[in-house]
């Protein structure tokens, strides 16, 4: 447990010593300060549009920012060979990924909540009250951020950089679309796009089951049901694509 | 149980190049004892460093069994009682040196107390006392070597794995190095390093092993392999005259005579010589001093043939 914290805090800090993270953290406020401006509408409107693009805005960059940053987690480290040095000590592979992991959540959660803090000062701008329901929303996202950094790991044990960045992306966008998917399952006539759109459609993660900002928006809270679900749902593919990670890792070359 | 705290047999290893399997290691074999500083040497390309990776586990063999302190290379128990300094390390460049040895102390299940005390002794041992405050990122190339040497020996492990420790620093490091490494085997460690530097290998070794192409082709004690090869002695004298020495083969150097010859014949010329004459003097008998490195050199002479 020591060493995967230890792992983690080497992932954090070496992330949070860099100048380009703060040049990308900087543009994602900046990102959200501007929304504030963009919609200079009928008061009641403005209000929700706020709330709506600015909870759009933090979970858009932060699922950029964790693709951009997470498909390097392990190569810089293999390319850089820094991994000789720590693949030799008596830390367990696995160890490594879930420190990798973890290490990449706490740096995301930070700035989750430091945006939804900028976001609420904004809103208190609007409406002159916080609204603190925007970080229930935002709650399920952190499993789909989550799944995603798994994804990315996953394929960083096997394939590039860019590969990996690319299939995270590709996750995320067939993640949302997942019920168009169902869609095409039912209307196509081959057989073999049904099989394949329906085994995609309940083996990919589906990433609208973290998705309730539309709700929360007007006014909405789920029930306690759709938490303990999407916890459940959210940790299951969490916990698989990191034991499967490890698996490969524990068994790769280092040259 | 035996002594070995390494054993390899028969071991091989290829690497896939496009489609093809290119064999790196041809079924090497050599055993490492407990408290011997064995020096592993060979040419570029040879095969050290992939002997070295497979020892600590960062590569899998084809075939072959290979054993570090009786376990598969690269578990856990080995891992625990090895320190590792890889060829050209390289380090995280966003940390301090410090920061460094806590990172991986840490790994190997130090507290912070025992790393308190541990890494301000190693850095002033290699030297880098000052600089363990600053960024990897701004440290030489022979800086670079002291911090990783530093880091192998971190959790004072039974056995070290060492890829050219003395590449890199400068003749008062080597000479550091080379004493701590002597400092190791007298405190009951095992050294297994790989270098190119010859001379200083051959003051450190108890046993080398010489691989080529991918294959073992000497191996044994030091000071046995470089007997091996002594073909002549050298009788220093003073004070002698030349025409007692007919016969003999020998060059005047200054006011000394110095004599060559086989070892068998020392005693026979020296009774020779006294029954001739008695009031010189012995200076010296000694071996062709006759170096590692040239040993190393004319044995691949041999293999290239
Ligand atoms: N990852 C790899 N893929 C393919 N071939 C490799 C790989 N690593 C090493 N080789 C080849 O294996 C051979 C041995 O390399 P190795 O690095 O073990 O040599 P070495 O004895 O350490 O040499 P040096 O003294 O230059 O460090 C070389 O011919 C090299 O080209
Ligand atoms: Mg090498």
């Amino acid at each position: 447990m020591s060493r995967i914290f230890t792992i983690s805090k080497n992932t954090f800090r070496e992330l949070t010593r860099q100048k380009i993270f703060f040049i990308i953290v900087l543009f994602g406020f900046v990102m959200l300060f501007i929304s504030f401006f963009l919609y200079p509408l009928s008061v009641g409107e403005q209000s929700k549009i706020i709330r709506d693009f600015g909870l759009s805005a933090i979970t858009f960059f932060n699922t950029l920012l964790v693709i951009i940053v997470g498909s390097t987690l392990l190569h810089k480290e293999m390319d850089k060979r820094t991994i000789y040095l720590v693949i030799t000590t008596p830390v367990e592979r696995r160890e490594i990924i879930i420190g990798k992991f973890l290490g990449l959540f706490f740096i995301v959660l930070i700035n989750i909540v430091g945006m939804e803090v900028f976001h609420q000062i904004l809103i208190f701008f609007t409406d002159h009250k916080f609204d603190l329901k925007m970080f229930i929303a935002l709650f399920p996202y952190l499993f789909e951020v989550s799944i995603i950094i798994c994804i990315l790991l996953f394929f960083s044990t096997f394939t590039g950089t860019l590969f990996s960045a690319f299939m995270g992306f590709a996750f995320y966008v067939i993640g949302h679309l997942i019920e168009s998917l169902k869609l095409f399952a039912e209307i196509s006539k081959s057989l073999f796009l049904k099989i394949f759109s329906y085994f995609f459609y309940y083996f990919l993660p589906n990433f609208e089951h973290f998705n309730i900002k539309r709700e929360i928006v007007y006014g909405e809270i789920p029930d306690k049901e759709y938490f303990i679900f999407s916890i459940c749902y959210g940790l299951i593919y969490i916990i698989l694509i990191l034991y499967i990670s490890s698996l490969i890792f524990e068994k790769k070359e280092f040259k | 149980m035996n002594n070995d705290i390494i054993e390899a047999k028969s071991l091989a290893k290829s690497f896939r190049i496009g489609l093809k399997r290119k064999k790196i290691l041809h079924s090497i074999s050599f055993n490492i004892e407990k408290e011997e500083i064995f020096g592993f040497l060979g040419p570029n390309g040879a095969g050290k460093t992939t002997t070295i990776k497979i020892l600590t586990g960062l590569l899998n063999y084809d075939s072959g069994e290979v054993k570090v302190f009786g376990v598969k290379p690269g578990e856990k128990e080995a891992r625990k009682k090895t320190g590792f300094l890889p060829e050209q390390p390289y380090f995280y460049e966003h940390l301090t040196g410090y920061e460094f040895l806590e990172f991986t102390g840490k790994l190997y299940g130090m507290d912070n107390k025992a790393l308190k005390k541990k890494i301000p002794e190693l850095l002033e041992i290699v030297r880098l006392k000052d600089a363990g405050r600053k960024r990897i990122r701004t440290y030489s190339r022979g800086m670079l070597q002291r911090i990783g040497i530093a880091n192998a020996l971190i959790r004072d492990p039974e056995l070290l794995i060492l890829d050219e420790p003395l590449t890199g620093l400068d003749p008062i490091g080597r000479k550091e190095i080379k004493d701590l490494i002597f400092e190791q085997k007298k405190r009951g460690k095992t050294v297994f390093f790989s270098s190119h530097i010859l001379p200083d290998a051959e003051q450190i070794c108890d046993r080398v092993g010489v691989i080529f192409n991918g294959k073992i082709i000497k191996i044994g004690p030091l000071n046995e392999i470089l007997k091996e090869r002594i073909t002549s002695y050298e009788i220093i004298l003073r004070n002698i005259n030349e025409n007692v020495l007919n016969g003999l083969n020998f060059v005047k150097i200054g006011n000394e005579i110095v004599i060559r010859t086989k070892e068998e014949d020392i005693e026979s010329i020296l009774r020779n010589l006294f029954e001739k004459s008695n009031d010189f003097k012995i200076v010296k008998i000694s071996p062709e001093v006759y170096t590692l490195e040239e040993w190393f050199v004319e044995i691949l002479k041999e293999k290239n043939e």
